[in-house]
């Protein structure tokens, strides 16, 4: 076996195939933010702050019939091993074009037009699946915000190591695996809001690698609810008589 | 009445149930979900059913009345940016225009700085047009525009500064000088 997973399946960072990294979401952390969250994914730490609905500035942008996303995901100096330049980098705005795609089927944006919605995500140290972690935050920051939204969207990635099908990919089997596939997911409407593969994959270790990672999101949901219902709710953590909603599968 | 929580896409009822109203909406399954975090209401008599957001989410609508400054005039036409709505506050920082019509003259009416309570008349090409034909409607503070003091209402459509005496036109509020006009949430 590789050096990414040994022979009992056991991989680099002792997790199993199918595990997890630990996941820590804090909701309404900025008191100056109209919504915000907090997530550690692993040993991602990632702040995201939502403003609006507000004006559009520059005017032209506005939009009759909704409101515009704007999305920006930036990693800080300090967030990797060598000091990274604060200038947007062609990765950090391709992030951010994917994060709006990925937000946007989850958000009524119909409800508020001629303005804008900011999305600002700050990444405070990197650990590989960040962007996944960022598009969770992101979700329930919207949601702290107000904001009218379909569903949460839950993000989380796959991909092959050591020959192997596994869950959540950090930052060394990222750069030494053989794929990784980030998705986003909206887990009551059982929609895929993105989808990336990065690497090569047969079509049945496609077929499983999405599966696997759409099982991932759906363990990030419940966490994102929890979060939720702890900031809102804190007394009854699965809702009303009804039982706080949500799929039955 | 039946009270219970839900996040944005919980499944609420369905539509040969229930009517949605704020906070709901209408999936192509047939379902009604909830679009926000907050309280579902199941009105049963009535058979309509709301989800009341923990946080609300202010947009100016025809017939508010909203609180701003201007912060630019034209010959016709002033801007006003607006930061309570319905007395509540707002940072969105909307802007709202007026545009004077025939004999008026908008430059008689405010300066720029000053306080104004106007009523959305309408929203038309992505601009919050706002009317003052109201005599509650108009400059609820304002300062004087030649030595920057204090000014008195002299009458409807004057004040006067108690500094330099210069008599200054502008459109009031009839509460004008009141302090309560000022003291919104």
């Amino acid at each position: 076996m590789s050096r990414l997973m040994s022979e009992e399946g056991i991989r680099i960072d002792g997790r199993r195939w199918n595990e997890l990294r630990p996941v820590r979401i804090e909701v309404g952390v900025l008191k100056n933010a109209d919504g915000s969250s907090y997530i550690e994914f692993g040993k991602n730490k990632i702040v995201v702050a939502v403003y609006g609905p507000k004006e559009v500035h520059p005017k032209h942008m506005a939009l009759p019939d909704r409101s515009v996303l704007r999305c920006r995901y930036h990693m800080l100096p300090f967030s990797v091993e060598e000091r990274k330049n604060p200038a947007p980098s062609r990765r950090e705005i391709e992030i951010s074009k994917i994060t709006r795609e990925a937000l946007e089927p989850a958000l009524i944006l119909e409800d508020y037009p001629r303005t804008v919605i900011d999305v600002f995500i700050e990444v405070l140290q990197s650990d590989g699946g960040s962007r996944c972690a960022g598009i969770t935050a992101a979700s329930v920051a919207l949601a702290d915000a107000g904001i009218n939204m379909r569903d949460l969207v839950a993000a989380c990635a796959a991909g092959k190591v050591g020959g192997r099908i596994v869950l959540d990919i950090n930052d060394e089997e990222d750069k030494m695996g053989e794929a990784d596939m980030p998705v986003a997911y909206l887990p009551n409407l059982k929609q895929v809001s993105l989808l990336q593969l990065d690497g090569k994959l047969t079509a049945d270790e496609y077929r499983e690698c999405l599966n696997l990672a759409i099982s991932g999101c759906m363990q990030v949901y419940s966490i994102q609810r929890e979060a939720l219902m702890r900031k809102y709710f804190a007394t009854d953590k699965r809702g009303g008589d009804e039982g706080g909603g949500g799929e039955e599968e | 009445m039946r009270v219970r929580f839900t996040l944005p896409g919980d499944r609420i009822a369905t539509i040969e149930e229930f009517e949605g109203l704020d906070g709901v909406y209408q999936h192509s399954d047939g379902m009604l979900r909830a679009s926000r975090v907050g309280k579902v209401t199941y009105d049963l008599k009535q058979r309509y059913v709301r989800v009341n957001g923990l946080k609300s989410i202010l947009l100016p609508k025809v017939g508010d009345h909203v609180i701003g400054f201007v912060h630019m005039l034209t010959s016709n036409s002033a801007n006003i940016r607006i930061v309570y709505i319905n007395e509540l506050r707002s940072d969105a920082r909307f802007d709202a225009i007026y545009i004077g019509r025939g004999k008026i003259k908008v430059q008689n009416m405010f300066r720029v700085g000053d306080m104004v309570r106007a009523k959305v008349a309408s929203i038309l090409n992505g601009y919050i047009h706002v009317t003052f034909r109201d005599s509650n409607l108009g400059v609820i503070y304002t300062r004087c525009n030649q030595c920057g003091g204090e000014v008195v209402r002299l009458n409807a459509e004057e004040v006067k500064c108690v500094e330099c005496n210069a008599v200054s036109s502008r459109k009031l509020a009839e509460d004008y000088g009141n302090v309560n006009a000022l003291r919104c949430s």
